[in-house]
């Protein structure tokens, strides 16, 4: 009894350890590994470890794969829990390859869950499996927002899938920087100080301007061109932002009016009055681009500011007073976001302070689409920007506001071919230059192009797109977001990856092709002779029914309807012939079938089956022999 | 002096062709592995390589190599060869060995004696035959694995049918470890990781990346780990039952 | 060469064997009687490390049976029970099989199965697998398994059992012709087998031995017959 017991407790001892090796080599992760795959399908490709290796920023890789759903699912769904297990293993030999860059979490989207929103706000696709949706893709975030994704793994696209899963780790991660053009009137380069000059003004006490934090995340993703006012030609850049401009010379003006007539995109940033600007009169801090935009599609209205009741942000008016909301300072949330647009499609919240109102002048050949505004009760204000310090309290507000009925607009994309504003010609040149000089002039956009405007700067300025935190400036709801999907959207690289596709995996049966291609040729003269001929009997046949439908058929003589049954006839008999036809192809190929069936099926097991006769007889012949010698004992 | 080892597993080698068994099992598993792999997505899908064959091997091996390994010890208990054996100077485990590793070999033959669909593919495409060698790994180390269980199964019982039995119920356990369905009912009592790690004693998911061209570590140490344990089990196993009596 | 000492195995509630001693010397042949059940295979088998004894131990040629079993395996022949073998072997493959087990090869191996074919007239069954033999010719390809090597030590558990009495005299005479130079424990319970092989013999009755001696000393503590000194120390005690 106790041997016994001493033999199970070992076989239980045995059994944990074996359990618990094999779980920890699990574990250990793919670091050993042969692909003895011709085109090398399974190992991840020089594209791939370059994409990888060219990451800059930290990317979150969410693979979405509905497991619950794919066990309550029929068995049928096991073909994509296998593919899903190869799927995640060749995520975390992505993330294993990129030095921590890469971060892989898998997730199953629950139905009523936000994991699921997510899943859908990716544009993943959704399928029915059960009574529950089935999940199967990935979405690689950055940080920033920057999101792009694999709707769907497709077992049978398994030989493609490591490309998909690059390709879109390098749209999120957009590699090449491309110049975009900056004009401003704001120190957001900061005051280019030397680090000299610099350290004494801290030695001083001195705050130290510095460059605006939205540059410095811009700067990751794009080469940034700054253009001084002084500048009369922009070239190179896709997109020119416009930031606050304010008093642009009117060469300048007409170098941004020609950016856009060229189908450079623009994006103008501008602000009825601009808490950030260090200008000290409050009646300079405004900056509007009606002089260009007008003629684009849109206004910003002067001295006008949004307001929204359901979006002002609580705030204190002082110590020991109860907080109040502030319908100038608003938090722009849900609705507030054009959905179908890429820009905001993905936005949760934007702060916005005095942001002003945008208004469409209904340009043709231009659509004018609100992308951000204030909810239906907002509405919108008027103050010259000298006093509008009293829009800050919220008494104040309260007393001049009325609920809207419909939305102000507070950021807008304008597309289309738009009229040049300096169709007479360039401006500061002399009357008689200027007949030649029209002639360079472009007086309308040489292709489609999208302008895009907000009416707020201050939403990007450090104080309100950022928060500090003890590890330092993080970026506050989705202002910083909005920014880059509208840098990225308008000036985005969306260069080809260099990550290849897989090579051959498709490996066909030759020889079946052939024979068919064989057979093709053969019967191709008489297929085309016999449709030939089905064509001609149709003809005949529809004129005999419309002279039928026509005079009757009553009236018509029974030699027509004796033809009309006769082509009919030999219709059908042409069909039939042209199917045997058809057949014919199929014959070769499928006696080739049949006789590799037999082949493999017969052939191998006869053989096994007479070795095992021969073996047999050999056998009752020894024993035979043999009988003789048991006898005689 | 001889491994005894190898000297056993000699005699078991010789064994299996002298005995009826050995070709029935080759005639019906040849037999069925060409039957159904020659049969419907085969000719359809027109692609030049044996993953019908290799998606067939985790099911056909299930009834077959039990079949296989159930004589191995309950035989030897059964007519009292054991006795026979063991009273000669050979150690359990080296016995235990040459019988897996005989065994093993004579399924290996099996799958070799499947070489005209090799050829076949060859004949109608051109296929990657370096994937299908990975497959042919695969599946030998596969066959070990129910090997490995279906000894166990056979040194526990005298009776080669309960033998039988036993095996195909365990390893079917094995091979239906990640079927989504077995893993929903584990899911209702096992921990998130606990279920991974059960999914992962799965025969089939190992198999998946050999029978698609690619060697892993991890399927490989998963294998040996298995085959390994269960060996040790057997051994054991006989060695306590020597010693009880 | 045998050395027993205390020896003692349980199977649950039932003492199988209960404290057995003796020893056996080159030359002995020592017979072990008793009813069915008193013992003596389970003796025979912990003496041949087929089961492991709870109390107790054996050496056997110089090796000890709990700590050498290798050891043990390799100085001792041993013919089991009802003879199981192999039925699908040849005799020749099965002798070989054996030989090579036991380190025999090439040449030596032909040269050690000729000798036991020859010692156990197996030339005419050579190459015939072992399930067409006749019942005689299995105990002598199991003797001859036994022989094998030459083991010093040979434990034959009912080795005539099954047997026609010309047959049980073939065996007796081949056990008398190795007597001399090995130390031979025969297991029985025809008591004229005593007479004819054993120059000792000891009776184990309920796991224990009740009787020591030469079959002559037991015939004359019998009254002149074996039956009633068996009957006597195997039914007395009941």
């Amino acid at each position: 009894m106790t041997e016994r017991w001493r033999t199970i407790t070992a076989l239980f001892l045995l059994a944990v350890i074996f359990f618990c090796a094999i779980t920890i080599t699990n574990h250990l992760g793919r670091f050993l590994r042969i692909d003895l795959t011709e085109n090398k399908l399974y190992t991840l490709s020089e594209g791939t470890r370059q994409v990888i290796e060219e990451i800059r920023q930290p990317l979150e890789l969410k693979l979405y794969y509905s497991r619950a759903a794919a066990m309550k699912g029929p068995e049928g769904i096991r073909v994509y829990n296998n593919y899903y297990i190869y799927v995640r293993d060749l995520l975390r030999e992505y993330e294993a390859l990129s030095n921590g860059r890469l971060r892989l979490t898998v997730i199953d989207p629950r139905p009523y869950t936000d994991d699921e929103l997510d899943a859908i706000r990716y544009g993943l696709d959704r399928y029915s499996a059960g009574d529950e949706p089935f999940f199967f893709g990935l979405a690689v975030a950055s940080e920033l927002g920057r999101v792009a994704v694999v709707p769907f793994f497709a077992p049978n696209r398994q030989p493609l899938v490591e490309y998909e899963i690059s390709k879109s780790i390098y749209d999120a991660a957009t590699a090449i920087k491309k110049p975009v053009g900056i004009i401003t009137s704001l120190p957001l380069f900061g005051p280019g100080l030397s680090p000299y000059m610099a350290e004494m003004m801290r030695m001083q006490g001195r705050e130290v301007p510095e460059e605006w934090l939205i540059i410095k995340q811009l700067k990751q993703f794009f080469d940034v061109v700054r253009i001084d006012d002084d500048a009369s030609k922009i070239d190179d850049v896709e997109l020119l932002i416009l930031i606050h401009p304010k008093d642009l010379p009117e060469d300048l003006l007409f170098a941004v009016d020609q950016h856009v007539m060229k189908g450079g995109k623009l994006l103008v940033i501008v602000d009825p009055y601009c808490v950030a600007d260090p200008v000290k009169e409050h009646h300079l801090r405004s900056s509007d681009m009606n002089e260009l935009l007008e003629a684009w599609g849109c206004i910003l209205k002067p001295n006008t500011f949004a307001a929204d009741r359901s979006l002002g942000i609580q705030v204190q008016m002082g110590p020991n007073q109860p907080s109040r909301r502030l319908p100038t300072y608003m938090d722009l949330t849900g609705r507030s976001f054009n959905s179908e647009d890429v820009i905001t499609a993905q936005l949760q919240t934007v702060r916005v302070l005095f942001g002003g109102a945008i208004e469409s002048t209904d340009v043709p050949n231009v659509t004018f689409e609100p992308i951000m505004t204030t909810s239906e009760r907002g509405n919108s204000i008027s103050a010259s920007p000298a006093d509008v310090y009293r829009f800050s309290n919220p008494d104040m507000v309260e007393r001049e506001l009325r609920d809207g009925s419909q939305p102000v607009v507070l950021g807008a994309r304008l597309t289309g071919r738009f009229q040049s504003n300096f169709s007479e010609g360039p401006p500061a040149v002399a009357e008689d230059e200027k007949e030649k000089r029209v002639q360079e002039v472009l007086g309308e956009s040489l292709q489609d192009t999208t302008i895009v405007v907000y009416s707020d700067v201050d939403m990007i300025n450090d104080f309100v797109a950022f928060r500090e935190t003890f590890f330092g400036p993080a970026p506050r709801g989705d202002n910083v977001n909005l920014f880059l999907n509208t840098v990225e959207n308008l000036g985005g690289a969306r260069a080809l990856s260099t990550a290849r596709a897989k090579g051959r995996f498709n490996r066909p049966f030759e020889v079946f092709d052939r024979i068919e291609a064989e057979a093709e040729q053969a019967t191709a003269e008489k297929i085309a002779a016999v449709e030939a001929e089905i064509e001609k009997y149709q003809k005949e046949l529809q004129s005999i029914v419309s002279r039928i439908e026509d005079e009757g058929e009553a009236l018509m003589r029974g030699e027509v309807i004796e033809r009309k049954r006769e082509l009919e006839e030999s219709l059908l008999l042409a069909q039939r012939e042209l199917r045997e036809l058809n057949r014919d192809k199929r014959v070769r190929i499928e006696s080739l079938i049949s006789k590799i069936k037999l082949c493999n099926i017969l052939a191998a097991p006869s053989v096994i089956l007479l070795i095992a006769v021969i073996v047999f007889l050999a056998g009752i012949y020894r024993k035979k022999k043999y009988l003789g010698v048991r006898n005689d004992e | 002096m001889m491994n005894t080892a190898l000297v056993v597993m000699k005699r078991e080698l010789r064994g299996y062709f002298t005995t009826p068994l050995a070709y029935v099992f080759l005639f019906v598993f040849l037999f069925f592995a060409n039957f159904m792999t020659f049969r419907s997505p085969f000719f359809e899908a027109r692609q030049a390589d044996l993953r019908v064959f290799f998606d067939l091997l985790p099911v056909l091996f299930l009834f077959l190599v039990p079949a296989i390994g159930m004589k191995l010890w309950a035989e030897e208990r059964k007519s009292g060869t054991i006795e026979v054996l063991f009273s000669l100077p050979v150690t359990v485990g080296r016995a235990v060995m040459g019988k897996f590793i005989a065994a093993w070999l004579f399924i290996a033959v099996a799958l070799l004696l499947t070489f005209p669909m090799v050829i076949t593919v060859n004949y109608l495409g051109s296929p990657d035959n370096w994937v299908i060698a990975a497959g042919y790994i695969g599946g030998l180390l596969l066959a070990g694995c129910y090997l490995a269980v279906s000894m166990f199964c056979s040194s526990i019982t005298a009776n080669p049918v309960v033998s039988f039995i036993l095996s195909v119920v365990i390893c079917s356990l094995f091979v239906f470890a990640d079927y989504p369905s077995v893993l929903l009912v584990l899911e209702s009592f096992l921990s998130a990781a606990m279920l991974e790690a059960v999914e992962n004693l799965s025969f089939v998911l190992h198999f998946e990346s050999l029978r698609r061209g690619v060697i892993e570590f991890r399927d490989m140490a998963f294998y040996v780990l298995f085959i390994t344990g269960w060996v040790l089990a057997t051994a054991v196993w006989i060695n306590g039952r020597r010693e009880a009596g | 060469m045998i050395e027993v000492t205390n020896l003692k195995k349980v199977f649950g509630p039932i003492r199988a064997v209960d404290g057995v001693s003796f020893t056996v010397n080159q030359g002995d042949v020592l017979g072990f009687i008793g009813p069915n059940g008193a013992g003596k295979t389970t003796t025979m088998r912990m003496i041949a490390c087929l089961t492991r004894p709870n109390e107790g131990t054996a050496r056997i040629n110089g090796h000890d049976i709990l700590k050498d079993s290798l050891g043990v395996r390799k100085s001792i022949g041993y013919l089991p029970e009802n003879t199981p073998l192999y039925g699908e072997m040849t005799t020749i493959s099965f002798l070989g099989f054996v030989c090579e087990i036991r380190g025999l090869v090439g040449a030596e191996k032909v040269r050690e199965i000729e000798r036991v074919v020859q010692v156990c007239s197996l030339s005419e069954v050579l190459y015939q697998t072992i399930e067409t033999l006749s019942k005689g010719y299995r105990k002598r390809v199991g003797l001859a398994l036994t022989l094998i090597g030459d083991p010093p030590v040979l434990i034959l558990d009912d080795p005539t059992a099954g047997l026609d009495p010309n047959q049980k005299r073939d065996v007796r005479r081949l056990i008398n012709n190795m007597a001399s130079y090995k130390a031979i424990i025969v297991s029985t319970h025809i008591l004229e087998e005593l007479d004819a092989i054993c120059n000792r013999s000891i009776v184990i009755h309920r796991g224990r031995i009740v009787a020591d001696g030469t079959p002559a000393e037991f015939r004359e503590q019998g009254g002149g017959r074996i039956d009633d000194f068996f009957e006597a120390v195997t039914r007395g005690r009941e």
